[in-house]
């Protein structure tokens, strides 16, 4: 295992010594009209099979890009990858896109953020499953009409028989997005990417929805990517955690370690800025000043450093770059917080409040107020 | 409270009830629904063409007579068939046959029941809208879809250039060139004439298909760029990226996924060409010289054969309405989310 050291799901020991991905140094720039965006700069990580990695950051920090990046799904035209991302140790950006098409369904999977438009309206559920069912697994109609019904059932959906013969809107959002999974998995795919497959359901259904994503990814062995602004979620689901600011990866570390001791003051602003039980009603909460930076623009220095409450001179001059501590914790900051024997974390009174309770064991109540569901059923994603 | 209700006044309360439970039966409801328009609009239509004829064409008198009618002839005639009686009275006495299905006879030869002349000339139209909206369909929806698939691309640029030269050439011109190349060149179809589809179908579709292929062209070029519009804005939908994620081939996201919801404007479209079919292309049938209701109706104001032309008038009416419910009710076909509005 890599840098999880203590990760909570069971099957993480079984993985083989290849990594099932491997993105080093991928960045992704658009050509627009305006010139060049670059929506990922220089972002690496290590996936192993049965395990999950949550990818955090603000609207606008390149956190869906990263996801389609990986799947190579962007529009080629305007898209320039440098870098690599390996999978299963086979290179994925030199690949032309009817290669990469193979891939998709029986390798690499996607699940999307609204299931309410990510479902083909005119199209009943049980045929779009045997869509994909017949065409990678070449199954008759009548087996693939079959195999759907299972699915749909491996996504605890009730009354699955029924259920394959509706369309789309007849169902709730939170059986669509099971109805998405079920599609995104039909094929058995290695590798799963959940771009804020939450953040269109409401908080009881999300906690279902995320109990039955871990409950599959470890029966299948399936290495996931949870993409979400929603730090609840990525405190109680995954087994590291990237946290992403304007493209880059500015804070890599073990779940457990990024929440007991958020190093980057981004990573520190943001556990700070959710609100919690014991906030004062009607009190301000504490939002981070400031917006992201317009990609196409970004700040000489560290980007962070406009919207920074601890900035000093280098930090606007000099780009951190993303330095590892030895134990797997790695912080792109000049001035990193919460280290041990540097400077204290002042103000972090809110997130070293939230690693106490994180330490009480995986999948505690430490983001009761953003998921509703605090306690991690399945034996913690 | 119930039990001082006297029953008269349940009964409409019952019969409503059962008014709205046929109602609720798929297509028939909706039908029933606009049946109510229907009448209206047929009303409208009757007897704006009533007036229309009466005002507008000559005397019928004179065109059954010919130039050298006498007076006392032309009176004689005009009291026969009731043309002396006010508009209003001749209008509600020809209402009133028209609704137990008889619209008079025909004033000029050769003769026969209204009925029977277009019961003679409707399929002949039938046919041939049939088979101009068949293959306007067929070439039209994969060329639309392949060109909304790759916009700018090959197959979108010649669409583009040959809807934009088949749009603005004008029905007979084309007749012309098609008529020239295909039959007088190759011989491949007859160069007029018409054989009933009862007779023979094979050659019947092979007499039709010149006429039909002139009808088609322009409805290609149409049908097309609609539709090819509403691909392109599908296609972007997120369905779309999450159907190819799953990695499922193009032509099936294409044909199965996109196709349908993409076709509201072409059913509309269509909907419109097709009722403006049935009541008759003049040019075409005159240049392929085929009895269909356009020719039929053509003849008829030339002779002010007014009861033809009523009929006529009131059938393409007719023809539109229904045409219009019908493209109505296909929209929950098509898009399953409009059928529990």
């Amino acid at each position: 295992m890599t840098s999880t050291s203590a990760s909570p799901s069971p099957s993480a020991s079984a993985s083989s010594d290849v990594p099932l991905l491997e993105v080093t140094d991928l960045s992704t720039t658009f050509t627009t009209p305006r010139g060049l965006i670059r929506a990922n700069d220089s972002v690496s990580f290590t996936l192993h099979r049965g395990q999950t990695i949550g990818v955090v950051g603000e609207t606008g920090s390149g956190k869906t890009v990263l996801g389609r990046s990986i799947l190579g799904v962007l529009p080629r035209r305007y898209t320039t990858y440098t870098g690599s991302v390996r999978f299963q140790g086979t290179e994925l950006t030199t690949r032309s896109r009817a290669e990469l098409a193979k891939l998709w369904g029986p390798e690499l999977a996607m699940v999307m953020q609204n299931p309410m438009t990510a479902l083909a309206p005119a199209r009943r559920i049980g045929q779009q499953l045997a869509d994909g069912l017949r065409h990678h697994l070449g199954m008759s109609r009548g087996e693939a009409k079959a195999e759907a019904v299972r699915l749909l059932h491996d996504v605890r959906i009730p009354d699955p028989e029924q259920r394959s013969k509706v369309f789309p809107h007849q169902l709730s959002g939170g059986l669509r997005q099971r109805v998405t999974i079920a599609l995104a998995l039909a094929a058995n795919p290695s590798l799963l990417i959940a771009d804020e497959i939450t953040t269109a359901l409401d908080v009881t259904v999300a906690a279902q929805i995320l109990d039955l994503l871990g409950r599959i990814r470890d029966e299948r062995e399936m290495g996931l990517i949870l993409v979400s602004h929603d730090l609840g979620v990525i405190a109680t689901r995954t087994d590291a955690v990237k946290v992403m600011y304007a493209g880059r990866i500015v804070e890599s570390a073990s779940t457990r370690a990024l929440f007991a001791s958020p190093r980057h003051p981004y990573t520190e602003a943001l556990l700070g800025s959710i609100p919690r039980h014991s906030h004062t009603p009607h009190a301000p909460l504490n939002a981070i000043p400031g917006a992201p930076p317009n990609l196409g623009r970004i700040p000489v220095g560290c980007a962070f450093a406009p919207r920074c409450p601890h900035a000093q001179e280098r930090c606007r001059a000099e780009q951190p770059d993303l330095a590892d501590d030895g134990a797997g914790h790695a912080v792109a900051c000049h001035f990193p917080r919460n280290v041990p024997g540097g400077p204290a974390g002042a103000g972090t009174g809110e997130a070293i409040r939230v690693s106490s309770e994180v330490r009480e064991g995986p999948g505690t109540a430490v983001v009761s107020a953003t998921t509703g569901s605090s306690t991690a059923t399945e034996g913690g994603t | 409270m119930t039990s001082v209700t006297p029953d008269h006044m349940s009964f409409p309360r019952r019969l409503g009830d059962g008014i709205r439970a046929i109602a609720r039966i798929p297509v028939i409801g909706p039908l029933l629904a606009r049946l109510p328009h229907l009448i209206v609009v047929l009303l409208l239509v009757s007897f704006c063409t009533f007036m229309l004829v009466h005002i507008s064409s000559g005397s019928p008198a004179a065109a059954i007579l010919g130039p050298s009618a006498t007076p006392e002839a032309v009176a004689q005639i005009n009291r026969e068939l009731g043309l002396d009686r006010p508009l209003l009275d001749q209008y509600l006495h020809w209402m009133g046959n028209a609704v137990q299905g008889d619209f008079g006879n025909a004033l000029v030869a050769p003769y026969g029941t209204v009925t029977s002349r277009i019961q003679i000339a409707l399929p002949v139209t039938l046919q041939l809208a049939a088979m101009a909206l068949l293959i306007a369909f067929l070439v039209a929806v994969p060329t639309a879809v392949y060109a909304g698939y790759r916009p700018g691309g090959k197959v979108d640029r010649i669409l583009n250039a040959t809807s934009i030269g088949s749009l603005a050439v004008p029905a007979f011109v084309l007749a012309l060139v098609l008529a020239l190349l295909l039959t007088l060149q190759v011989h491949l179809f007859p160069r007029t004439g018409w054989v009933a589809f009862t007779t023979d179908p094979l050659r019947s579709i092979r007499s039709a298909f010149l006429p039909a292929l002139t009808l088609a062209m322009p409805m290609i070029a149409y049908f097309s760029r609609v539709l090819r519009a509403e691909i392109v804005q599908t296609l972007q939908e997120d369905f779309v990226l999450f159907a190819r994620l799953r990695g499922l081939p193009i032509r099936v996201i294409l044909f199965r996924y996109v196709l349908r919801p993409s076709c509201v404007s072409l059913v509309t479209i269509s909907g419109v060409t097709l009722g403006s079919l049935l009541g008759g292309t003049v040019i075409v049938e005159s240049i392929f010289a085929l009895p269909g209701m356009g020719h039929l109706l053509l003849n008829a104001v030339v002779n002010s054969d007014y009861p033809l032309v009523q009929g006529g008038v009131l059938l393409t009416a007719v023809a539109y309405v229904v045409i219009n419910a019908l493209v109505d009710l296909s929209y929950s076909l098509i898009d399953p989310r409009m059928r529990n509005a």
